[in-house]
């Protein structure tokens, strides 16, 4: 649409302290700072001298940094704001940082738009869909914060961040930065010079959406924005905007209004990445390369689509007609499939929708029973009709029979609907019955699906398609020649025989395998091994994020009705504090990283599957249990400084499997793909336990070196082994009450199970 | 519609084979396929037969899982070629629901003995079925499938819809092989963990 629009920029007045401004302001400064002919029009002042509309302002104004204006105190409103005068021409960008806020209302039409032409009003009103989209609160439920405005991100799973150090405090830095805007700079410019700061910055200063930070809303409010533009069918720069074909007036036109649903359908979809194949060579761990490689060939060609990513899942923003097949394409010819779900509604009802398959699953709820209780309505209404038509109501007597024992049960039951209705609209926020499609879906490539028979043998790896490549151990063959040899072979698809064959000489453009460098000779020697893997559970950190909001909520609005409160609640959108939230992840693992680094020497250490250059799968040569503490140990701590308020509930996991490294992967990676609890270990054959950081805690004080201690759970363990039964190790732990008070009151206080005790200590008494 | 028997399983030692992985790794599923629980009975009952089952919650959530190291002869040659892991399961314990061609099944069905799964000349595989007399539920619900069966069956249980479908493929052998050999080809199953909506008993 040709002239420079930088939609990332349009929160940038948030950065300025607009009281550190205010307190040093004098006549002077005021005389500087905005053009005195519009203040005198705003003012009514026409003849007034430059000193008089000064101190005019200065009275009755107030500086508003957001707004890049002066705002009288009595009345508010864009018509009324005295603007800052910049020291160059108006960009389109700055007309939208002026207007996007309270200039336009959700049915003002666009041609009412303050904007200086048909490409400034259309970008104003993109810019506006994707700001409330990019919003951590609905609109529809808290359209304003409350309390105390305050300069630190309220972190919810750490507590409040620093004081952000680099806020526009000072007449420089505000002169600065219109010097910035007017030079119109390009939003890697923009978030370059300012990263740090909108890092540091909440979205809004009023709790509760100073829960996430300005660098994840301009962000997401450039991606969002983007996404609008690229779809319009409608020609460059036009009015009336058309999408999906149909043309739009206003905001409530795109967005739905109440129960009034919107013209625009857009879809949000969160997908898991899995692969089918079975990891049994260390070769066939490429397979985290090439996810990798293939996550990254999405971003490049949808960089603006895919709102959020890990190494194994990402959320995306699409409109209604293009399919995810074509998104997801690199993963999917690369053999990885994907599911999750995904929803298609109008933009107001995906502002406020979340992709967690619980709330996904109470919204189906809600609607059913509200399909019910219309039925039972009717029904009622039905009968009334009927008695009455048959005469049957005309008695008093027979009139309150009928209405005891025909109406009131109906009415009864309605009511019981409404309230169960009541609390689940409440749990989910107002616009969820907006949305036209929902629910969880899956996609292949289409050769899985039309395959729907074929003659052995089968891969042996994905066990999806046949095996018409070889691999001989010894000899690595190409494709057809396998059959002529007499070693032994095993029969892989032309897909897992290119992964495992990645780190050989490649196809030209295929990212390269990884070596390892000492995980044979661990092989030959057949070492322990510990396989660790830290992952990130997204429905778990939906429901975590849910919890966590509710609280900040409850804590940080204890003065306000709870109506407003629930409110609030429901109003969450997830998207932006888990964008946070992984970024937090990010910074985690390099921590843990660091810390293992200093556990484990390089000759001792694999970093296999990384995330972005942030490894998330270790392979570690231990040489005892007490080192797979330490392993644990540094987790925690990593754990602690970055999400203290998530140890209840994380949807951070640890799984660590231990055997000799001969020990086929398939068995580890079983283990580490379903961790259960935030701490989860295994020593195969042995032992194998899941608990939580606090259970951990707990486990971690019994006395595994006092000799009385070692000896009962030796015995313990003996008759475990010998009898099979959990009964008799139950009863022969409590036998021990008198003797190890403390052991059992880990088991009678601490809430553990014997069987937890007993793993434990096996997995830690070499 | 169709009518389901419900049976409880137990097994000292079971193996579900899959593919050999690494030419020394036998693994087992964690799930009982619609294919072997068939086979088995059709060999044991003589008669055509369509069932299906999977391994009780309990039970998937602390597996006994044990490795036998088993070294297969070449008939031909007589000469062992590798040592082969085979995992095996312990202790299992899970139900059975068999396609009914009765009310009720007869007497002699009430209890099957039966070898299912890999390796039943070393012994593993041996299972005992006990009917349960009480009604199956065949209401239609959405959720995870608990088993995994050939596409082609799923309307056996009651599969109207497959919301997100986990592929896989199993062994099916042709019903007219030669003699002495087992011939058969591949086809497209839906796995254990799929979405779908079918029989609420199949379903969590």
């Amino acid at each position: 649409m040709g002239e420079n629009f930088v939609p990332e920029m349009h929160d940038i007045g948030k950065l300025i302290n607009s009281e550190a401004i205010q307190a040093v302001l004098d006549i002077p400064l005021v005389v500087e700072l905005v053009d005195l002919n519009v203040a005198r029009n705003r003012l009514g002042m026409p003849n007034a001298p430059d000193n008089e509309v000064a101190q005019a302002i200065l009275d009755r104004y107030k500086f508003d940094g957001h707004l890049l204006a002066f705002r009288p105190e009595e009345e508010k409103g864009f018509e009324k704001d005295i603007p800052v005068r910049l020291p160059g021409p108006e960009t389109l960008t700055y007309r939208a940082i002026r207007a996007h806020l309270d200039a336009v209302g959700d049915d003002t039409t666009l041609a009412d738009y303050p904007m200086p032409n048909d490409v400034g009003k259309l970008r104003l009103f993109l810019l506006i869909l994707a700001d409330h989209l990019a919003s951590s609160v609905s609109r529809a439920t808290a359209e304003r914060g409350r309390g105390e405005g305050r300069w630190e991100v309220n972190v919810l799973w750490r507590g409040r961040g620093p004081h952000p150090t680099g806020t526009v405090m000072t007449i420089d830095g505000l002169r600065d930065m219109l010097k910035f805007i007017v030079a119109d700079p390009s939003a890697e410019e923009f978030l370059q010079k300012y990263g740090p700061s909108l890092r540091d910055t909440p979205e809004e200063k009023q709790t509760p959406r100073d829960a996430t930070s300005l660098h994840t809303h301009v962000r997401l409010v450039g991606q969002f924005y983007r996404v609008l533009e690229a779809n319009l069918e409608s020609a460059t720069g036009t009015l009336p905007p058309m999408y999906a074909e149909t043309k739009v007036e206003s905001l409530a036109d795109a967005e739905g209004k109440g129960s009034e649903a919107g013209k625009w359908p857009y879809r949000l979809l969160w997908y898991r990445i899995r692969f089918p194949q079975a990891l049994v060579r260390a070769r066939d761990l490429n397979v985290f390369i090439l996810r990798e490689y293939c996550l990254k060939s999405i971003l490049q060609q949808w960089p603006d689509n895919v709102l959020l990513h890990t190494s194994d899942g990402l959320t995306l923003f699409l409109p209604r007609n293009l399919s995810s097949s074509e998104v997801l394409r690199p993963l999917l010819v690369e053999g990885f499939f994907v599911d999750g779900v995904e929803l298609v509604g109008d933009l107001g009802s995906l502002s406020a929708e979340r992709l967690e398959e619980q709330w996904l699953r109470k919204r189906k709820q809600a609607l059913e029973l509200e399909a019910q209780r219309e039925q039972i309505g009717k029904e009622r209404k039905l009968r009334y009709a009927e008695a009455a038509k048959k005469g049957e109501l005309q008695d008093k007597e027979q009139k309150e029979a009928f209405e005891k024992d025909v109406i009131r049960p109906l009415l009864e039951k309605e009511n019981e609907y409404a309230e169960q209705i009541k609390r689940l609209r409440g749990e989910l926020g107002q616009p969820y019955e907006r949305v036209i499609e929902i629910g969880p879906c899956s996609v292949y490539y289409r050769d899985v699906a039309e395959a729907e028979t074929f003659a052995p043998p089968i891969c042996e790896l994905c066990q999806l398609r046949p095996g018409t490549c070889g691999w001989v151990p010894t000899q690595r063959l190409p494709v057809s020649s396998y059959q002529e040899t007499d070693q032994l072979v095993e029969h892989l698809c032309e897909r897992c025989f290119t992964i495992r064959q990645m780190g050989y000489p490649t196809e030209e453009g295929r990212p390269q395998g990884k070596m390892f460098h000492h995980l044979e000779g661990w092989s030959e020697d057949d070492l322990p091994v510990a396989w660790v893997r830290v992952s990130l559970d997204h429905e778990a950190l939906g429901q975590a994020i849910a919890r966590l909001f509710s609280e900040h909520v409850d804590r940080e609005l204890a003065g306000e009705k709870e109506d407003f409160r629930e409110a609030a609640k429901g109003g969450l959108r997830s998207l932006p504090l888990k964008a946070d939230f992984v970024a937090d992840y990010r910074l985690f693992l390099l921590d843990f990283r660091k810390q293992l680094r200093e556990l484990f020497e390089s000759e001792r250490r694999e970093e296999v599957a990384e995330m972005a250059g942030y490894p998330e799968l270790y392979v570690l040569q231990t040489e005892s249990g007490k080192e797979v503490l330490g392993i644990v140990r540094a987790f925690k701590e990593a754990f602690e400084r970055f999400f203290p308020k998530c140890r209840h509930d994380s949807p951070i996991k640890l799984a660590i499997s231990v055997a000799a490294a001969k020990h086929p992967y398939i068995e580890h990676w079983r283990f580490l793909d379903n961790p259960k609890e935030a701490v989860n270990i295994q020593c195969v054959g042995r032992a194998s336990l899941s608990v939580s950081f606090e259970e951990w805690g707990h486990l971690e004080t019994i006395p595994l070196h006092r000799r009385q201690v070692s000896s009962f759970l030796h015995n313990l363990a003996r008759i475990e082994a010998v009898t099979g039964s959990r009964i008799l190790t139950q009863a022969a732990f409590m036998e021990q009450k008198r003797r190890l008070p403390d052991l059992v009151d880990l088991y009678t206080v601490g809430g553990l199970a014997v069987e937890t005790i007993l793993a434990y200590y096996k997995i830690m008494r070499d | 519609m169709a009518k389901f028997w419900e049976y409880k399983l137990k097994a000292e030692t079971l193996c579900l084979g899959e593919r050999v992985k690494k030419d020394t790794f036998r693994p087992s599923v964690r799930t009982i396929p619609s294919t072997q629980i068939s086979g088995a009975l059709r060999h044991v009952l003589g008669r055509e037969v369509w069932a299906i089952g999977y391994f009780d919650e309990d039970y998937l959530k602390a597996p006994k899982v044990r490795h036998m190291v088993h070294a297969p002869r070449d008939v031909a040659t007589g000469v062992s070629k590798i040592p082969l892991i085979v995992e095996m399961l312990e202790d299992v314990r899970g139900r059975v629901f068999i396609e009914a061609w009765a009310e009720e099944p007869e007497a002699e069905h009430q209890r099957i003995e039966l070898v299912l799964g890999a390796f039943r000349t070393k012994g593993l595989g041996r299972c005992t079925l006990c009917y349960s007399p009480r009604p199956v539920d065949m209401d239609a619900r959405q959720g995870e499938l608990l088993s995994r069966l050939p596409e082609e069956d799923k309307d056996k249980i009651g599969i109207e819809e497959v919301i997100k479908p986990l592929y896989g493929y199993l062994f099916k052998p042709d019903p007219d092989p030669a003699q002495y050999a087992i011939g058969g080809h591949y086809v497209r199953a839906l796995l254990e963990g799929s979405v779908v909506r079918g029989y609420a008993f199949i379903v969590r």
